[in-house]
């Protein structure tokens, strides 16, 4: 056992850059269906951990290495609960992987049961898309999560001790562990009912803004997202549309996205790495460019009675197409 | 005009142009000390990278002018750079060397010293190169400093800012292969002369950019680096693309501008601005001063529809003069009234709106003044 463990051992670690070219072009492909569903979400990937997969040998019996699926990874953590399944269905619709298999966790929980939340996707990467992957490795496997904060917390801290302590431990730290999953339901479904209720409040359009807004961008590019500067840039530019309602905004700011896309892609592939620029990647910088474009004069007028001038400036400068005088 | 949204920069290489002594100096045997050039372009960081081409893309915008080599020049650039461009000659050292060399020969005891940089990168898919002086700016560097235990700012006065946020000595010019045919063949430029037979060279299209063009400069300063060092003339004749603002201008004011008052103080200023002692005229800049906010981008898409001049261009009134020496009204019923632009200045004659009650949207017409002559006609 030994030697067949050391024999593995080795066969991954000769394994392991393939994977990770894998694990990234999954984390690749993820970003940009996370892109077309307009929802808020990091994506991540890992390759898996030696001692890990030795573990996982050990306790599965004498298992072939390519049985193992999940020596690549990918995780994307999405904001709210409901935009879970949102993405889950863009992955299953994606043509360049193979979804072979979808667990919904919450399937296999009864009405009273908290546990491990997630959605887990199995899939398989086309061999044609990583020619350079040698055949031994088999069927390019990785193992896609897609999960909350929240569960993601639980998942990370309390699952491992239930995983360790379950047989031992005292019916009250278990039953505590289960009490905190239910707990990130709680939480996840209040912060849903949060941004709901703000973005429909009436005398709040900058939030109703702000959520359209979000939405445009996340199909643009990763944001950063300062919530209150947000609301405060929108408060500020509201009173230049002519339009009354905040949907209305929303929608003038649509069509000018749709207009100037290939632009606007290339201004945030530009910047990509870009840290000087404070608003350049917050979700309101959509709404400053398409005023720019239609009267910089009156955005600049109406900027300066209430934020600093050098935010605007820098934005024109990243923009190109408008100067502001000096 | 060059569109310039999406420029962006590969490589940067500098040059250091000393000062030239005065012909008298040297032969007196002043030292005339030669450039130091780089051997190597410098290193650029993405940030860096970003920088210039922000500079290059608001400098050229502000205050940018097209411009075509002229066949006639003796300078070495238009080949140089037309070399780097076609590929036959694309070593930007060697390219960036010569051009500073150039430029440092041309130079007199009048123009600065500074740094001569080329930049080169990609703008629309297509290579361009873009050579710059700039010059030395004054600044403060300030920074904490502990003495004997006790903390200050210490500040050191310097010259070696080059570039900043706002720079105003700054000259660039940017040329590119014309791939989509519309700048015109250097030989047949704007003396219509017919180009020479033999192979056709690709057109070059170009912008340069002076801010020093202000009212202070000479006429040799201000088009030492256009004509002298880069070869270049205008594309668009001064005095078409004043004719051109200024119809355009008084067009917008007449058919857009419907309050009197307004109306007037506009064409106030736009005749004030012609008349005045500066060397150009920047449309942009003409708006933020003149105009109220809510009517700069209408006068913006008035020129844009009329062909006029979007970015700076040099002010030659030689075809307007005779529209510049007064300020006329005519309104509905027949009367015109002449007055020169003094009066407008003294505040001896003014426009106003009639009172709110009348609908006719009738004006009134203030002029304070002693009566002269009075006579039919």
């Amino acid at each position: 056992m030994v030697g067949e463990l050391a024999a593995v051992r080795e066969r991954f670690l000769e394994q392991r850059p393939h994977w990770k070219r894998v694990a990234e072009l999954v984390e690749s492909d993820l970003k940009a269906i996370v892109r077309s569903c307009r929802v808020r979400a990091d994506v991540s990937s890992r390759t898996k951990k030696v001692p890990s997969l030795v573990k996982k040998l050990v306790k599965g019996g004498s298992r072939p290495l390519n049985s193992i699926r999940d020596r690549a990874g990918a995780r994307v953590t999405v904001a709210r609960e409901t935009d879970i399944d949102t993405v889950q269905r863009a992955i299953r619709d994606a043509t360049n992987l193979d979804v072979m298999k979808v667990e919904d966790t919450l399937d296999r929980l009864g009405l009273n049961e908290f546990d491990y939340r997630g959605v887990h996707l199995d899939v398989v990467v086309p061999s044609s898309r990583l020619t350079e992957v040698p055949t031994s490795l088999g069927d390019l496997w990785c193992e896609v999560q897609v999960r909350t904060a929240a569960q993601t917390l639980w998942a990370d801290t309390a699952h491992p001790l239930y995983k360790s302590f379950r047989e031992r431990a005292p019916n009250a730290a278990l039953r505590a562990i289960h009490g905190l999953a239910a707990m990130m339901e709680i939480y996840d479904r209040e912060i849903a009912h949060v941004w709901d209720q703000v973005s429909s409040a009436d005398g709040f359009p900058a939030a109703r803004v702000l959520v359209g807004m979000q939405e445009l961008f996340f199909q643009l590019a990763a944001p950063t997202t300062d919530v209150e500067i947000s609301l405060e840039v929108i408060d500020t530019l509201l009173p230049l549309y002519d339009e009354q309602d905040p949907d209305s905004v929303v929608a003038k700011v649509e069509q000018f996205v749709d207009d100037e896309r290939e632009h606007i892609v290339w201004v945030y592939e530009q910047y990509a790495t870009d840290t000087d620029k404070v608003l350049l990647f917050q979700p309101e910088s959509l709404m400053v460019f398409e005023r720019l474009e239609h009267d910089h004069y009156e955005l600049r007028d109406r900027w300066d009675a209430s934020l600093p001038d050098e935010l605007l400036v820098e934005l024109a400068l990243a923009w190109r197409k408008v100067t502001l005088d000096e | 005009m060059i569109e310039l949204a999406q420029l962006t920069v590969d490589e940067v290489i500098i040059h250091q142009i000393p000062k030239r002594p005065k012909k008298s100096d040297l032969a007196d045997g002043a030292p005339d000390p030669d450039p130091r050039l780089s051997d190597v372009p410098s290193e650029l960081d993405d940030r860096l990278r970003l920088y210039f081409a922000e500079r290059l893309t608001t400098s050229l915008r502000q205050e940018g002018y097209p411009v075509i080599f002229d066949p006639e020049t003796e300078s070495s650039v238009p080949s140089l750079v037309r070399g780097f461009l076609d590929g036959s000659n694309d070593d930007l050292v060697a390219v960036s060397k010569a051009m500073a060399e150039a430029l440092h020969r041309s130079q007199t005891w009048q123009m600065a010293p500074g740094l001569f940089a080329v930049v080169v990168g990609e703008l629309d898919g297509e290579t361009y190169i873009a050579p710059m002086k700039l010059e030395h700016e004054r600044g403060l560097v300030i920074e904490p400093v502990d003495e004997g235990g006790q903390m200050t700012f210490k500040i050191v006065l310097t010259d070696e800012v080059f570039m900043t946020d706002r720079t105003r000595v700054f000259k660039a010019g940017l040329f590119r292969i014309d791939t989509d045919g519309d700048a015109p063949d250097e030989g047949d430029g704007q003396n219509g002369d017919e180009p020479d037979g033999g192979d056709v060279e690709a057109p070059i299209e170009g912008m340069v950019s002076d801010h020093q063009t202000g009212y202070r400069s000479t006429r040799t300063v201000a088009r030492f680096f256009l004509e002298t060092f880069l070869g270049c003339t205008l594309l668009t004749q001064p005095e078409l693309a004043t004719q051109d603002f200024f119809h355009a201008t008084e067009r917008w004011i007449n058919r857009e501008i419907t309050d009197p008052e307004k109306k007037a103080r506009y064409e106030q200023a736009l005749i004030a601005k012609m008349n005045d002692n500066t060397k150009s005229v920047n449309p942009s800049s003409f708006r933020s001063e003149h105009l109220d906010v809510g009517d700069r981008k209408g006068h913006e898409k008035a020129l844009e529809q009329a062909g006029g001049p979007e970015s700076a261009f040099e002010k030659d009134t030689k075809l307007i003069k005779s529209m510049l020496r007064q300020v006329r009204i005519d309104t509905e019923d027949g009367a015109r009234v002449y007055s020169p632009l003094e009066m407008w200045n003294q505040g001896k004659i003014a426009v106003r709106a009639a009172d709110e009650e009348d609908d006719e949207g009738e004006s009134i017409i203030t002029i304070r003044d002693k009566v002269g002559e009075v006579r039919g006609g």
